[in-house]
């Protein structure tokens, strides 16, 4: 069955028009780019209009007060804001589940103490004895995001560097930037649509994006380059076969940890990570692989 | 299946793995039944001084196993001979009944650091505002300063014990693993106001008027129906008033005294006048001839001594205050709490003394030794050098952390075992899944051997950070085994050797990204990703160079 499937989706990429294929790439890269800068305009959430990308705590600032619901009691999330906001207090709450226990998570300005949080939580109806309490003050926040954009471009800048100097030549080079640009772009939309906050673990999820993205291009330029034997399309496709194994893989691994972790961070590196690894797949086959038949088969 | 372990056993590349894997083992079970108690501090005057070092472990005293503090504290007055046996050797040590003197930690089995996001705790990062045109090297010395000032406040308020550390010149980061965020509150809030009084009782003897002098000049309160009055001033208990004195016997003129009411009785009052509070106190000496304990050979007790630079203000109050009056006491407040009274030398009284010699005596050394240094840091908490700034404060609950590492291992495990049955479903061989799981648990095991052995904290990031690294190594795996299967069969122009060659040509390629992508994440917010750039790219190196390549070998044999 599985054998069959892969003859029938090998038949179908070597029948696909190149151009086709790289132009759905290049389809999704605009469409996510134009939503990035529409998104920017509008409020959402606990995202202010301007701002390009919804952040989490560490890269925002505010107090965070994260504690377990006790089995069986009802939290009506609305309801709890509405008092809060009937206490004078501006929150954001969000009941965040696991396999193993439910999560409120409260979250405020930092002029509100956590004691006035879980007064009023209290007052409520909800009592926290075990919690755990965050404080990040603004301008320290404001310190890592910026410090987080640094790192990206550098990060980017060191992989365009490696990239150039293993296959000393421009059009691969320019294959693989293109690829590993979109994963970025892509999966920065994306997180935006699923309201994935930017954050110091989110934002280790996006480095590591370039890392799995360069995998599969390398696999890629690889193959197609440095082989000479059979066709084209069918080493592009061998090398499709391998990426796809380290696609599954890599996915049912994060899949696990998303589902058995409690902690925050490790979700929300998971959930970035299985976000990238869908959308590389479209950028390395689609995208990459399409520039690199074209130069190739020229 | 033997002939295939025995020819592996040629190569040198499975013996590095296996040596990799010992000495990760060993480093991550050091201790495997955890006896004993890890020594995490010696304190000064130890009968341990010298003989043992901090991270050795006490196993047993006079061959009664120690295997928790609380079994050591059996030993704390212990009198004369200890024959002592260490993780390292069998000391002997001669106690004299005054404490040990050791600060010690229950062993554990696992040799690893957990963060404090793991085991509950509490972390604040301060940002200490310095005024404008400090060089790095003065920021540096204030840094310090005011880290030792935070320390002296955890001793006089006996608070629980915590982890300084600065994050260069920009912040200083508190840590107290399993501790509340108010007793971390406490520390950084409470200033430690301290002052110094000497009090006098004036009597009025049934008269309406009573006199006292101050460096010989004579003052009066008066009473008038029940009250007393300082010239227009209105005593009572608690309230503080000024007294200007015009001349005094030390030359100096028109000297401001705060006098605060201490006790009002029918026919008598106390006031104090204050000499010092933390302003005054320029420096307290700790060592050398400055400061130290002997014992006195007539009575056997121990008596401590340490000396104090005092302002010239503070020195000129105290001549004022004592002049003519030998039987004066200077009391100790802190934070408005009484310390302790000190009695004052006759040869002193009326002088002006800047650098005053704090004695006391105690029964034992070990009670002479405390107490002299629970003086010193009363008087030297005072405001700290700097101001600091609460920027992040994370308190985590000890029962959500555990909660963490045990849905982290949970995680890890199922990740591996569900990698390991795609692979097999993806190349249909059984032979693949042994390698693959040694593979992978292997880079595990060094990881976290390495982070045992260079000391490094786990906490959630390190965890993402394997689980990331294991990711990419199971990517490499796949590279690795389609390289090496794909060409097999129908083409031996290509030796295996070169088909592996050129698989690790990708490997090293991708991982010389992730590697600088992780090195980059590594001074992203003051490290606080750190643990996860570490465990990566540990996790990447021993991939790259340690077990990928013997996955390569294993693959040659098996296939």
């Amino acid at each position: 069955m599985l054998d069959k499937t892969i003859k029938s989706l090998q038949k179908w990429y070597d029948g696909a028009d190149k151009r086709m294929l790289f132009t759905v790439s290049l389809v999704l890269l605009i469409l996510s780019s134009g939503f990035l800068y529409y998104n920017m305009g509008r409020e959402r959430g606990e995202k202010e209009a301007g701002e390009w990308f919804l952040k989490g705590l560490t890269l925002r600032g505010g107090n965070q007060l994260t504690a377990d619901i006790p089995e069986g009691m009802d939290i009506n999330v609305r309801r709890l804001e509405r008092q809060f906001a009937d206490a004078g207090v501006e929150t954001q709450i969000r009941e965040s589940r696991s396999p193993t226990a439910r999560r409120l998570e409260v979250r405020t300005g930092i002029d509100v103490t956590e004691n006035e949080i879980l007064d009023i939580l209290r007052d409520s109806g909800v009592e926290v004895e075990d919690y755990t309490f965050n404080h990040v003050n603004p301008s320290l926040a404001e310190g890592f995001w910026r410090q987080s954009r640094l790192a990206l471009i550098a990060a980017f800048i060191f992989m365009g560097i490696v990239v150039f100097f293993v296959f000393r030549d421009f059009i691969p080079f320019i294959a693989i930037i293109y690829a590993v640009s979109m994963d970025m772009i892509v999966v920065l939309a994306l997180m935006q649509v699923f309201q994935i906050p930017l954050s110091l673990a989110s934002f280790a999820g996006l480095l590591l994006v370039i890392g799995y993205s360069v995998d599969s291009d390398v696999v890629l330029v690889t193959r197609v380059m440095k082989r000479r034997k059979g066709t084209v399309s069918e080493r592009t496709f061998s090398a499709m076969k391998t990426s796809m194994g380290m696609t599954i893989t890599t996915l049912s691994a994060l899949a696990v940890l998303y589902i058995a972790t409690t902690a925050q961070a490790l979700r929300e590196v998971a959930s970035v990570l299985i976000i990238a690894l869908a959308i590389d797949f479209i950028s390395t086959w689609f995208g990459n692989a399409s520039i690199i038949r074209w130069w190739v088969e020229r | 299946m033997i002939d295939t372990v025995k020819s592996l056993m040629d190569e040198w590349r499975v013996w590095i793995l296996i040596v990799a894997l010992a000495l990760s083992m060993f480093a991550l079970f050091s201790n495997p039944f955890a006896s004993g108690v890890v020594v995490t501090n010696i304190e000064e005057g130890s009968p341990f001084m010298g003989r043992i070092q901090e991270g050795d472990r006490v196993i047993s005293i006079n061959e009664v196993p120690i295997d928790s503090p609380t079994d050591l504290m059996e030993f704390e007055n212990y009198e004369g001979t200890m024959n002592v046996q260490t993780s390292e050797e069998l000391v002997i040590v001669q106690a004299d009944g005054t404490g040990l003197g050791l600060i010690v930690d229950e062993a554990r089995m696992v040799n690893l650091d957990l963060g404090m996001d793991l085991i509950g705790g509490t972390r604040v990062l301060l940002e200490p505002q310095f005024e404008e045109g400090l060089n790095e090297t003065e920021k540096n010395e204030l840094l310090d300063k005011t880290i030792t000032a935070l320390r002296t406040r955890l001793n006089v308020f006996g608070l629980e014990e915590m982890e300084f550390e600065t994050l260069g010149n920009d912040y200083i980061q508190i840590e107290a693993a399993g501790v509340g965020r108010d007793v971390v509150r406490e520390l950084l809030e409470r200033t430690g106001e301290f002052e110094a009084y000497i009090p006098r009782e004036i009597s009025f003897n049934n008269d309406t008027e009573a006199e006292f002098t101050l460096g010989g000049e004579t003052h009066t309160i008066t009473r008038q129906n029940g009250d007393f009055y300082y010239g227009d001033t209105l005593l009572q208990e608690n309230e503080t008033f000024e007294v200007v004195v015009r001349e005094t016997h030390i030359g100096v003129e028109d000297m401001e005294i705060t006098f605060e009411t201490w006790n009002i009785t029918d026919d008598s009052v106390v006031i104090a006048g204050k000499i010092y509070d933390s302003e005054d106190i320029r420096h307290v000496y700790k060592s050398g001839r400055d400061a130290y304990v002997t014992q006195d050979r007539d009575t056997g007790l121990h008596e401590f001594r340490f000396r104090v630079l005092i302002s010239n203000e503070g020195a000129e109050r105290f001549a004022v205050l004592t002049e003519g009056h030998e039987d004066s006491m200077i009391h100790l407040f802190m934070d408005r709490d009484p310390v302790t009274e000190l009695g004052i030398q006759r040869g002193l009284i009326g002088d002006v003394v800047n650098e005053p010699m704090i004695t006391g005596t105690r029964e034992t050394r070990e009670e002479a030794r405390e107490e002299m240094s629970r003086l010193q840091s009363v008087l030297d908490s005072g405001r700290l050098p700097v101001e600091l700034e609460r920027v992040q404060l994370d308190s985590i609950s000890p029962r959500l952390g555990e909660e963490m590492i045990f849905s982290s291992i949970v995680a890890g495990l199922g990740a591996i075992i569900v990698v390991t049955a795609i692979i097999f479903f993806i190349y249909r061989k059984k032979e693949i899944m042994a390698p693959v799981l040694i593979t992978s648990f292997s880079e595990v095991v060094i990881i976290l051997g390495v982070a045992s052995i260079i000391n490094w904290t786990i906490d959630l990031p390190a965890i993402a950070g394997i689980i990331a690294a294991v990711g990419s190594s199971v990517d490499h795996q796949i590279v690795i085994t389609s390289e090496t299967l794909r060409e097999g069969k129908d083409d031996s122009k290509y030796s295996t050797k070169r088909r592996i060659k050129r698989a690790f040509f990708i490997v090293f390629t991708a991982a010389a990204t992730t590697i600088m992508a992780m090195t980059v994440l590594g001074f992203v917010g003051i490290g606080m990703m750190r643990g996860f750039a570490i465990t990566t790219i540990i996790g990447v190196l021993a991939g790259v160079l340690i077990t990928r390549p013997v996955y390569g070998k294993i693959l040659e044999k098996v296939l």
